[in-house]
């Protein structure tokens, strides 16, 4: 059985999941990551994307999906901690509200207006295809 | 003596309603302190980390090109960030906040209030004034703090200040709240205290892993703040209504002695004058 590894992941808004789990997959921005047991400490920027991790009870193997609005992942010898800007669960996303956001977003960007921070409007609709596709 | 009478049920009268209110208020700002507190507890951990993330990162670093590091020496002012309270019966939240900022400000000092006390104030002063955050603690949420930020480095950006300050309230405990100058730009070093250093891995690299982070860290740092400023003004009106409840109550009781005391008297005259009345017939 593979060894287990304290996960925990907090958004600023004090939202938080604490689990045990035996390997976490990320997107960073330099690609793909899997982060099993006894990692070396390393700090790497997480993209707006998907991430899953897998827990292990009783031999039953446990996986969790979020949809994570980008942030910061952080392995030290004792625990994994992922600073979210913020993430959900399947249950938890507001589709209508992903869906809205994402028109908004489209809309800005086709726009071409010169007032338009482009690259928050392109976040924005990065956040809401990740919420959508999850 | 019957009109002295009325008066003192008069004045009971309105005293017990005032300590009714104070006594709502209390437990108002009492509820609403303890939902303040929770969201302080979930910020601190995550501005734990933060800091350790910083602090293994800032080891041996030289002057690098981010903004947030930046020195502007040839400016001459300074942007100090006050956080006041929007209501008010919080004792001497404000007041210590003013006493404070006054002892540090300059002359060429500009002012962003946030809370509507503090503009107030300040509108009257000869201070230069920003007054686009007065309402930001009223629905206080990270969106807003970052949109703040923002506004804050560019400001920076332009090289008009030397430095920007933020003047909030720290919480100590429930019945001491200290008015306190945390430094927000340039960013100051941080305090090396984890003697036991370890390499750590950076993806992709140290220098995009600052960047990204930096910013980062100023949201959260005053976001927190806000928090905390709203933990203390909610725990300062939580205690200055506290007061007046008690106030309020040994008030009454003295009226109330007074009352009886006038009443008896009262009763007493009537008495004599019946059997003064009765003795003569």
């Amino acid at each position: 059985m593979a060894t287990n590894f304290k996960l925990t992941i907090v958004t600023p808004d004090g939202k938080k999941i604490t689990d045990e789990a035996y390997i976490l997959n990320v997107i960073t921005s330099a690609g793909a990551l899997g982060i099993l047991a006894n990692h070396l400490p390393l700090t790497s920027i997480i993209e707006i994307s998907h991430l899953n991790y897998k827990k292990n009870i009783e031999g039953k193997i446990e996986s969790i999906d979020l949809s994570i609005g980008g942030g910061i992942l952080n392995v030290t010898k004792e625990e994994v901690i992922v600073l979210a800007e913020s993430f959900e669960t399947k249950d938890e996303i507001d589709r209508e509200r992903a869906e809205r956001s994402k028109q908004r977003a489209e809309e800005r960007i086709n726009s071409h207006d010169p007032n338009i921070d482009l690259k928050r409007a392109e976040l924005s609709l990065k956040r809401a295809l990740s919420r959508l596709s999850l | 003596m019957s009109q002295g009478l009325t008066n003192t049920k008069r004045r009971i009268k309105s005293i017990s309603s005032t300590r009714k209110i104070t006594k709502a208020m209390e437990l108002v700002a009492t509820v609403k302190l303890k939902k303040w507190k929770d969201r302080m507890e979930n910020i601190v951990s995550y501005l734990n980390v933060m800091n350790n993330i910083i602090s293994s990162c800032s080891d041996k670093e030289g002057p690098t090109d981010i903004l947030e590091l930046k020195e502007y020496n040839e400016a001459t002012s300074n942007l100090y960030v006050v956080v006041t309270s929007s209501l008010g019966l919080c004792g001497g939240y404000n007041y210590n906040l003013f006493k404070f900022l006054n002892s540090l400000i300059k002359k060429n000092d500009k002012v962003l209030v946030v809370g509507t006390k503090g503009f107030v104030k300040y509108s009257r002063e000869d201070v230069e004034l920003n007054d686009e955050y007065v309402t930001l603690l009223d629905k206080l949420d990270y969106q807003k703090v970052q949109n703040l930020v923002y506004d804050l480095r560019n400001e920076y950006a332009s090289g008009k200040y030397n430095k920007v300050y933020l003047i909030s309230t720290e919480y100590v405990n429930s019945l001491t709240f200290v008015p306190r100058e945390y430094q927000l730009l340039p960013l100051s070093g941080q305090k090396e205290t984890n003697d036991i250093k370890q390499e750590v891995l950076f993806e992709p690299s140290k220098e995009e892993v600052l960047a990204l982070i930096i910013p980062k860290y100023l949201n959260t740092f005053l976001y927190g703040r806000l928090i905390e400023a709203s933990v203390c003004e909610q725990a300062a009106r939580r205690n200055a209504m506290d007061s007046a409840t008690d106030n309020a109550e040994e008030l009454l009781e003295k009226l109330r002695i007074e009352y009886n005391k006038a009443r008896q008297g009262a009763i007493t005259q009537e008495i004599t004058e019946v059997v003064a009345g009765a003795s003569n017939s």
